[in-house]
């Protein structure tokens, strides 16, 4: 730890401004869940903590202009147990709950999780079936980047060297019913094998606006853009809804690794899919 | 002694739960002393390869740092181990062990140097200074490849190490006369330890120029190793063990005290090593994965015939425990069944993976998972419930076991079964793909070491003036409650409340020595010692008071601090312990539990008795498998084992949840996994252990035959409550789905290939 500086800035300015100056080697520390592990395990070696976690533009939760905006600093806990999400989009708060662990979540911010690019990163299969955005703001002015481009390779994100994400943008769905599926190794303090969120905006008798995403499944977290066309305008239909989810396998490219096989991945991915397909419907398996 | 019961069999809180639950226990890692140093272990990067140069200078120039030691540094780096009872036909008689590496890296992880220094930064920094080359050379990496002529030597010219056999009956003819054969191939994977407190300690030499070294150890004789090393008397060390947070065998082989002897006497200056999570890892001893072949048969009315059994462990780099292991292996190979005719080898053999040794359950479980998973399938093809199966051939009291030694305490295996089973309560139904199914299996347990070894525990009691007590024993404490217990025997015995006994443990130099807290022998040998002691102890003050009273020494007996005549009249104990001081006949004895003896091993044909005892039991288990993922979900659990006598039944409770939480993660998901002898799941974010989230509510079932050699009739149970764990489970998601897993962990991707037909 000796390679390293710690700075806590007293406002948003003074954090811009230190980023501004330090660019890459400058690292933005809210709840360290994933830092701190880069630290002990030498994949970061030197540079400056900073720390955010009292920055007050970087946190809240609340609704604006029919979205949600949450503070990239808030934590997890903070999100599954915020009344206003789980009055507004409980899909979103519930979809959270096998995050990590307590201990986890009550560290883990949104920002953060996102900022790291984990191909695994739990909150955004649920993000990208939203819809949301993150702003992200630097001394030169603030941007919105739609989650679905801001992943782009494994723990590799858009944001410029000396960019934060200052909230995440969530608008709210006017009707529809969302499911989150994540498949671990075991059941607490798991990472995922492969996760699925799917959005149905639908109230006929065929899909309607179907969006689906998935994580562990590829160098980022993805949506099922070929599936959710193999869906799109289809009767609802029971039976065909595995052979709709059996087109995931041209949406995803998943890897081998210690938590699974490729194949592995793939067919439980098509499972999960056809469960939360179910969920969204209120079919029963 | 009390006339009746007041501490054996009770629920009496320990005197250090509550020191444990407020952080007050004085873990090794927790004790600092003034200008201590901080070590760190450099390790290797290659599991085979020679090292061309090591070059140590720049660490050693490196402020803060007070020493760099490589194998050049260590007095006798070297040493040599032998395995009894082995023929010719094994080509290495005699295990080599090397400190740190003097030329050859055998393994990942192995230790090359150490590095002492003034702060933990500083140590780490020294670390990254080291220098060294390596030249790779040719590894082995499956034991069955290392078995081949061919193959890359460890040490000498043969990678078996060790073979053991039983030979029993005819099994050919056995065999051509079963109506039923079954033959099946088994794995079990190399579990890590993984106990919460890593290995620890701090040695300093003192004003009388000894090494005292307070570790976390289940061994405090390690004391020897460090002399050995280095070349000094062995009344020079001093082990001083602590209340350890979990071992399970971990801490058995030495881990870290003969670096930190080394550390202390080199730069003469307390020294502190505690293994990191990682190194926990790659740096230390894991279970011995093993491939069991075994065929098995019977007639068509259920009784066994005939079994035969090829056993080959993975001992990894160096011997360390691996002969004796595989020794359990063997003896319990059959399981707690009568089996006519019997023929078993087994083997142990080198490879460049990570080494591997003592693990709850010794070799004893890995056979259970297959033994356990014949009788299943035999079952099945008898169209014969599997309990009932097993009921026609339980071993009962006066059985002889394969390696003809006689049982010599009841067999409660009937019993254990319709206690697990029936906990279980009514059956869960299946919905859509989630499919409910049930199992359970049996185990058998040696407890105890091997007798040939002529084990020996010995204990001190005795009573201040005040008529409380003191006892010490050298049994460590490995976080059991292994001290509560003698606790609780002495005031049973001293007719004394709990608080009023105290027990001094765990110093190679103060306590006499109990021997080790492993081959659940800790209660069954030092519960037998700390007894006889306050016997002797009760017998001295019986006789003074028996003088006082006028009445025979027979008719008394002691509580609360009073000893009482048959007919109600009493006096104070402070005054016959008194009496006692005058007549010079203090209150107090060291006396040795001697376990019962046997001649040594001679050959590698086991035909003689090689345990005191054994503990049996059976685990039940309810699960529902999630047919479209491979998720397996353990609606219900019970554990039903007869330890004999509970000594404190939260204690034994204790033992039997843990056992089962351990075996379940053996059993579902724990595998420490290498590629080519590179370590791929090195900590705790890949290696999986059950959470709180994936282990059900555990039913621990105490069956108390008071049947075993320990005090009170007690069995050991802190090994036997692992043992069933994983075949009951195997069984349960047979049942459930039709798919009987032969190589475990069944992780949710094999139970999901499995059912799904692929050669993935």
């Amino acid at each position: 730890m000796n390679n390293f500086k710690f700075f806590k800035p007293q406002s948003f300015k003074e954090l811009l401004d230190i980023k501004d100056e330090l660019l890459s080697a400058g690292y933005p520390l809210a709840g360290g869940s994933n830092l701190l592990v880069y630290i002990k395990e030498n994949m970061v070696k030197s540079g400056t903590l900073i720390d955010i976690s009292s920055i007050e533009e970087l946190k809240g939760i609340n609704k604006v202009d029919g979205s949600i905006e949450i503070g990239a600093a808030e934590t997890i806990t903070n999100i599954l147990e915020s009344s206003l999400i789980n009055r507004e989009l409980p899909f979103f708060s519930l979809s959270l709950k096998d995050f990590g662990n307590p201990l986890i979540r009550n560290k883990a911010t949104i920002g953060g999780n996102l900022a790291d690019a984990s191909p695994v990163a739990d909150t955004a299969p649920p993000l990208l079936v939203l819809g949301a955005f993150v702003s992200v703001v630097s001394r030169s002015g603030t941007r919105k980047i739609p989650v679905a481009e801001l992943f782009t390779g494994p723990r590799k994100n858009k944001l410029e060297e000396n960019e934060v994400i200052q909230k995440i943008i969530i608008p709210i769905p006017l009707e529809g019913k969302g499911a989150f599926l994540k498949l671990g190794q075991r059941k607490g303090t798991s990472i995922s094998v492969t996760s699925v969120a799917v959005w149905i905006e639908s109230s006929s008798d065929k899909f309607r606006n179907i969006k689906i995403a998935l994580g562990g499944v590829a160098p980022t977290p993805v949506r099922a853009l070929n599936t959710e066309k193999a869906f799109s305008g289809k009767n609802i239909d029971r039976n065909s809804i595995k052979t709709f989810a059996e087109t995931l396998r041209k949406d995803i490219r998943p890897i081998s690794d210690v938590r699974g096989s490729a194949e592995y991945r793939t067919e439980v991915s098509i499972n999960l899919l056809k469960r939360a397909v179910y969920e969204c419907l209120e079919m029963e398996e | 002694m009390a006339k009746e019961m007041t501490y054996i069999g009770k629920r009496t809180p320990g005197l250090d739960e509550r020191d444990k639950v407020l952080g007050n226990v004085i873990y090794a890692d927790d004790f600092t002393l003034p200008d201590m140093l901080y070590a760190r272990v450099f390790r290797a990067t290659k599991p085979s390869a020679l090292i061309k140069k090591l070059n140590v200078e720049k660490a050693r120039n490196l402020p803060g740092v007070a020493c760099v030691l490589t194998a050049d540094d260590v007095p006798n780096n070297e040493s040599i181990s032998n395995v009894v009872g082995q023929t010719t036909e094994v080509g290495l008689l005699e295990a080599k062990h090397q400190v740190l590496v003097k030329n050859r890296v055998r393994y990942y992880g192995e230790a090359v140097a150490l590095v002492a220094a003034d702060t933990i930064d500083a140590a780490n920094r020294a670390l990254e200074l080291i220098e060294v080359e390596y030249e790779e050379i040719p590894g082995v990496f499956d034991p069955i490849a290392a078995m081949k002529p061919d193959a890359p030597k460890l040490h000498g010219n043969n990678n078996i190490i060790a073979q053991w056999k039983l030979r029993k009956g005819n099994i050919e003819k056995a065999f051509a006369e079963s109506d039923v054969v079954v033959e099946n191939t088994y794995r079990t994977p190399r579990q890590e330890h993984a106990h919460l407190e890593p290995e620890s300690g701090v040695a300093w030499v003192d004003d009388m120029g000894v090494i005292n070294i307070r570790s976390a150890t289940q061994v405090i004789e390690h004391y020897r190793d460090v002399a050995a090393v280095l070349g000094i008397p062995q009344s020079m060390v001093r082990i001083e063990g602590t209340i350890m947070g979990g071992a399970f065998g971990g801490k058995e082989d030495v881990t870290v005290e003969v670096f930190l002897g080394l550390l202390a006497w080199k730069t003469r200056k307390p020294v502190k090593l505690t293994f990191s999570r990682e190194e926990m890892g790659f740096g230390r001893q894991k279970r011995h994965p093993y491939i069991l072949k075994y065929k098995t048969g019977a007639t068509k009315d259920g009784k066994l015939t005939a079994m035969e059994a090829e056993i080959i462990s993975d001992a990894g780099a160096y011997v360390y425990l691996s002969p004796w292991v595989l020794l359990y292996s063997t003896v319990h190979s059959t399981g707690p069944y009568f089996i006519p005719n019997v023929k078993v080898d087994s083997f142990s053999v080198l490879t460049n993976n990570i080494m591997t040794s003592a693990f709850r359950g010794f070799g004893a479980m890995q056979v259970a998972f297959a033994y356990e998973s014949q009788m299943d399938e035999l079952a099945e093809k008898l169209n014969m419930d599997p309990f009932e199966l097993r009921k026609k051939n339980f071993l009962k009291k006066g059985s002889e076991t394969a390696n003809y030694q006689k049982i010599t305490s009841d067999v409660l295996l009937k019993e254990s079964v319709e206690k697990a089973l029936g906990a279980l309560g009514e059956k869960s139904t299946s919905s859509g793909s989630k499919k409910i199914g049930r199992g359970f299996a049996c185990s058998w347990q040696s407890y105890g070491r091997m007798t040939y070894l002529h084990d020996t525990s010995s204990a001190w009691v005795g009573l201040e003036l005040d008529g409380s007590a003191v006892v010490r024993s050298g049994i460590p404490d490995l976080g059991g409650g292994q001290r509560e217990s003698l606790r609780a025997i002495a005031a049973q015995i001293l007719g004394l409340k709990i608080e009023e006994v105290h027990v001094i443990s765990t110093d190679s130099q103060v306590t006499p020595l109990a021997g080790t807290v492993t081959a659940t022998r800790a209660l069954f040998m030092s519960g037998n010692a700390v007894k006889l002691a306050s016997e002797n102890v009760l017998n001295i003050i019986t006789r003074t008071a028996s003088k006082m009273l006028k009445v025979s020494a027979e008719d008394l007996y002691l509580r609360d601090k009073l000893v009482y005549t048959s007919g109600g009249e009493s006096i104070p104990l402070v005054k016959v312990i008194k009496e006692c001081a005058a007549e010079g006949s203090m209150p107090q004895s060291l006396a040795t539990y001697k376990a019962p003896f046997t001649d040594p091993i001679k050959t590698d044909v086991i035909k003689d008795p090689v345990f005191a005892d054994f503990t049996f039991g059976a685990q039940a288990a309810e699960v529902e498998v999630d047919t479209e993922t491979g998720i397996v979900t353990i609606l219900k659990y019970a554990s039903a084992q007869d330890i004999g006598q509970a000594i404190n039944v939260n204690r034994a409770e204790g033992q039997i949840e843990g056992g089962a939480a351990q075996g379940i993660g053996f059993g579902l998901m724990e595998d420490y996994l290498e590629e080519k002898g590179v370590p791929l799941t090195w900590n705790l974010a890949t290696y999986l252990i059950p959470t709180s989230k994936d282990l059900p509510d555990i039913q621990s079932i105490i069956l108390e035959s008071k049947s075993g050699k320990g005090p009170f009739g007690a069995k050991g149970v802190g090994e036997p409550s692992i043992t069933a764990a994983a075949p009951a489970l195997v069984s349960a998601i047979y049942d459930a789905v039709g798919v009987r897993i032969k190589h475990i962990p069944a992780t949710p991707e094999r139970i999901y290939w499995s059912l799904h037909n692929s050669d993935t």
